[in-house]
């Protein structure tokens, strides 16, 4: 093979070059949850979501919605878990035993959520995040906050203050 | 001059510590469980007092379940005006409940639940018990 030779002050300039082309540009980014529901992909702000969970056991709480499956325990304390489904408009997932449970805050009030499956936790860059299309269907414009293209695929950012105020006020 | 403390914590005796009495039945085939302070009497329910009694089920929006007088009791409830005599499901039992397992209701539970009087929630390895505080169900009674 034939590997070329280099000195050290070559490759020290060569370094320094290479640095001077790297600029730092502070533009705002945010944290995003994605995750999937029945194939389409959406997201939560990341400070909203305080813990991903798998693999917990759900208890069956009488005379609630069927969007509120149950609650959980956290290391001690009790959560509830709602389902996003009946809210989306998607079709109820047939098989939750590899669904995943995000535990989020908003509006004051704190719940797990279960979605399909969690794509990726990522940073993205504000100007990435557009607003809403006016085309979007009536019962997401209130708690769509946002989309933004991610591995090729529309991601639908969702406002989990607004979603847990209307669920409150017996939405979904 | 004294000092008042903003924090109060230090005069509750701790949670793990103490504990709860509770009456525990089960209403709509779920264990349920009342502060024990609200209730007077436990009895047998007779065959021919069966349709003398409300069960507690439905007052509580739960589904009537195992209407056979001979797995019924008699729970007085004690209220503050008069007490009310309602059937329950046997077994009941009287527990103590650590008071570090009884937990408030989560947020959208507490919004959405059609359950009256759910109060908290006992979250145990064999399953979960409801708490109910009947006191301001009887108001339409």
């Amino acid at each position: 093979m034939n590997q070329q030779e280099i000195t050290l002050d070559q490759l020290l300039s060569q370094r320094r070059e290479a640095n001077r082309e790297i600029v730092n540009v502070e533009e705002p980014t945010r944290k995003l949850v994605v995750f999937e529901l029945q194939g389409d992909w959406f997201a939560f702000q990341g400070e909203k979501i305080r813990e991903i969970l798998s693999h917990v056991d759900v208890f069956f709480v009488p005379g609630c919605p069927t969007s509120l499956e149950g609650v959980i325990n956290v290391r001690g304390d009790i959560e509830s878990v709602i389902s996003l489904h009946e809210l989306l408009q998607l079709p109820e997932s047939v098989d939750i035993s590899s669904s995943s449970y995000l535990l989020g805050s908003g509006a004051g009030m704190s719940s797990t959520i279960r979605v399909d499956k969690v794509v990726d936790v990522v940073d993205v860059l504000l100007s990435n995040i557009h607003k809403p299309p006016t085309t979007l269907p009536e019962h997401l414009r209130a708690i769509v906050s946002g989309v933004l293209q991610f591995k090729e695929k529309t991601v639908t950012a969702l406002d989990l203050d607004r979603i847990f105020a209307d669920y409150s006020n017996g939405l979904g | 001059m004294s000092q008042v403390s903003g924090n109060l914590g230090h005069m509750l005796p701790s949670l793990s510590s103490t504990t709860l009495e509770v009456v525990i039945f089960f209403a709509g085939g779920q264990r349920c469980a009342m502060e024990a302070r609200q209730v007077r009497a436990l009895r047998p329910l007779f065959q021919e007092d069966n349709e003398n009694y409300p069960a507690i089920d439905p007052l509580l929006g739960l589904p009537e379940q195992n209407k056979a007088s001979s797995h019924r009791q008699i729970l007085t409830i004690r209220l503050p005006e008069s007490d009310v005599e309602l059937s329950v499901a046997a077994p009941v039992e009287l527990r103590e409940l650590a008071c570090d397992l009884i937990h408030p209701l989560p947020d959208l539970v507490a919004a959405r639940t059609q359950l009256r009087g759910l109060c908290a929630l006992v979250m145990e390895t064999d399953g979960l018990t409801l708490i109910f505080d009947l006191r301001n169900l009887f108001t339409d009674f």
